[in-house]
């Protein structure tokens, strides 16, 4: 397709601008460009010498690797982009081999922090570990006796991150949680209570801990409604802080005032710590 | 690929801006990261040494932990007992040590540097390999508490330091990193447009309310807003979805350079407003100067300038 009279002129008008800043690295490479003539715009404008296009004694030709050298180059960047790949394509649901070449590759990746690891670089899912997660704690100011006993009317305090929501302070609190939060969701609450013990131990009057998803217009009631992810009774014994799991009831049918008192929504307490 | 893709002798002029750039993202990086020293890896705290090494213990995953090296875990380990082990001060000094590598590869490819005699050492990649080698140390100190933002701003350091600092006479090290960082930046880019259709949202025209959607994470508040119009929030989602792929095959075309890297900006701009990934953004923005087959980026950056000039 031929360029139109406009096309040209405002080329014309770009390449009388570029000249001067042009000028200086072109006399530098001068023995390098004598092979790109008037028309060759591209080479100009890029000011760039590709490899099959210079002379064996130019200057330019001589700053370039040799051909095993460049060859070699070339199958370590491939190999490096496929291990990336390797990584990257690893983040919703990797296979068993995947995974086993992952293992070998670990090295690398995690050496070089090139790793994606699982990390969300789809950006979003509309999964549950989307929604916003807080750590909340309730003191014994209400319990009777010494055994604390949290219902629906116990006051819960959120643990809000430090910074303003958005900043990478904000980011690395709700990371922390959500993944505290997706160990205890897989049965690992002893790992998540491991996450959380530091964060507790600054503060003596905590007797209870717990991870809750906030609601989002995207959430149905339901989801709104579940339990806590995470439920567990703050023990303390001198220096020593433990954290007992508290699981959630799974497929019952019985009555919600008909389960037994003390435990938030008739949650079977576990000694997982 | 051709040979002459990989390898050809070019002036600093394209790299060196994506340098100064990545340069000071990786440094407002580093200072991010000083906020809440104390809250994270200071003695006792969530993410100390001891705590992540009884972590990895318990969940089996040492063999994974063995390779995340980093100067801070060596350190740690050494003064182990003593009041450096697991110091605030120790890593609040090693983030400032950060910020100014950064900032001084930022300077270094700067013109205006030059009127002082830099010494032959700091001429070459030394201090972008110094700058990646620090940023990898505490990305892989912080393990657990990384984000999008780490891998993608380590592959393009690594890219980086292949380039030589000071913008003196032609390189084929200039080419080779931007193209470098261009096919990785892309692969990313691919990964990402097929990683966002793995998931319903994104078929359904909610995708882009997904990533707003925990307003109590975000400087935004759509409720109530426009945003919560049916097609308002399916058009954004559409143009999120699609500007990434389309962007990326346009970028890498002669003749439609310019508007792939348009869309691609337009992207970083969704992306940052939409989930807060503002640095994440930020780096993949960068990225994008770099891509295409000629040197549209410097072709953009030549006439900024003389547009500058003008003015």
């Amino acid at each position: 397709m031929n360029a139109s009279p406009k096309r040209k002129r405002r080329d014309k008008r770009r390449s009388t601008q570029d000249a001067p800043a042009r000028q200086p690295s072109l006399a530098k490479e001068a023995s390098g460009s004598q092979n790109s003539g008037p028309g060759d715009t591209e080479s100009e404008l890029s000011n760039t010498v590709p490899a099959n296009r210079v002379p064996a004694n130019s200057v330019a030709a001589t700053n370039l690797p040799g051909p095993i050298v460049r060859r070699t180059l070339v199958a370590l960047v491939v190999i490096h982009l496929l291990i990336i790949g390797l990584s990257f394509s690893a983040i919703v649901q990797p296979g068993a081999t995947h995974n086993q070449l992952l293992q070998v590759a670990s090295p690398y990746l995690r050496g070089t922090h090139f790793a994606a690891d699982g990390r969300p670089f789809f950006l979003a899912h509309g999964t549950p570990d989307e929604q916003p997660h807080r750590l909340q704690v309730a003191d014994s100011g209400d319990s009777v006796g010494s055994q604390f006993v949290f219902d629906v009317t116990t006051d819960w305090k959120n643990v809000q991150p430090d910074f303003f929501p958005g900043l990478a302070a904000s980011d690395r609190y709700q990371r922390w949680i959500v993944t505290a939060a997706t160990l205890a969701a897989t049965d690992q609450p002893s790992l998540a209570a491991m996450m959380l013990q530091p964060l507790l131990q600054k503060n003596p009057s905590n007797d209870a801990a717990r991870i809750i998803r906030l609601p989002t217009q995207l959430t149905t009631a339901e989801q709104d409604a579940a339990p806590p992810v995470y439920l567990a009774r703050v023990v303390r014994d001198d220096e020593q802080l433990d954290l007992i799991s508290i699981e959630s009831p799974r497929l019952t049918t019985q009555a919600r005032q008909n389960q037994p008192q003390g435990n938030a929504g008739g949650a079977m307490e576990g000694k997982t710590k | 690929m051709s040979d002459s893709f990989w390898f050809q002798s070019t002036d600093s002029h394209v790299i060196g801006r994506v340098r100064i750039a990545l340069a000071l993202v990786t440094g407002c990086y580093f200072v991010s990261a000083m906020t809440d020293v104390s809250t994270w890896f200071a003695v006792g705290a969530p993410a100390s040494s001891s705590n992540l090494a009884g972590f990895f213990r318990e969940a089996g995953l040492e063999s994974d932990a063995r390779w995340m090296i980093s100067p801070l875990f060596l350190w740690d380990s050494i003064f182990a007992g003593t009041g450096l082990s697991e110091s605030t001060a120790v890593y609040q000094i090693y983030l400032v040590i950060g910020v100014l590598i950064a900032f001084g590869v930022a300077a270094l490819s700067t013109e205006r540097v030059l009127i002082w005699r830099i010494p032959r050492l700091l001429r070459g990649s030394l201090p972008v390999v110094l700058l990646w080698i620090w940023f990898v140390g505490w990305a892989n100190r912080i393990v657990l508490l990384a984000g999008l933002v780490e891998p993608v701003l380590s592959l393009s350091l690594a890219a980086l330091a292949i380039a030589p600092v000071c913008r003196e006479g032609v390189s084929w090290r200039n080419h080779f990193a931007t193209r470098l960082i261009a096919v990785q930046g892309s692969l990313v880019l691919i990964a990402t447009t097929a990683l966002m259709l793995a998931g319903n949202v994104w078929w359904n025209g909610t995708g882009a309310y997904a990533m707003i959607a925990p307003v109590e994470d975000r400087w935004l508040d759509i409720r109530e807003s426009l945003f919560e119009t049916t097609w308002v929030y399916e058009l954004v989602s559409a143009i999120t979805l699609l500007s990434l792929p389309v962007g990326l095959m346009m970028a890498w075309t002669s003749k439609w350079k310019r508007i792939g890297i348009g869309l691609i900006l337009v992207w970083c701009f969704l992306v940052a407003l939409l989930s807060m990934k503002i640095l994440y953004a930020l780096t993949i923005a960068i990225i994008a100067f770099t891509l295409g087959t000629g040197n549209i980026s410097r072709r953009y950056f030549q006439s900024h300038e003389s547009r500058s000039h003008q003015e």
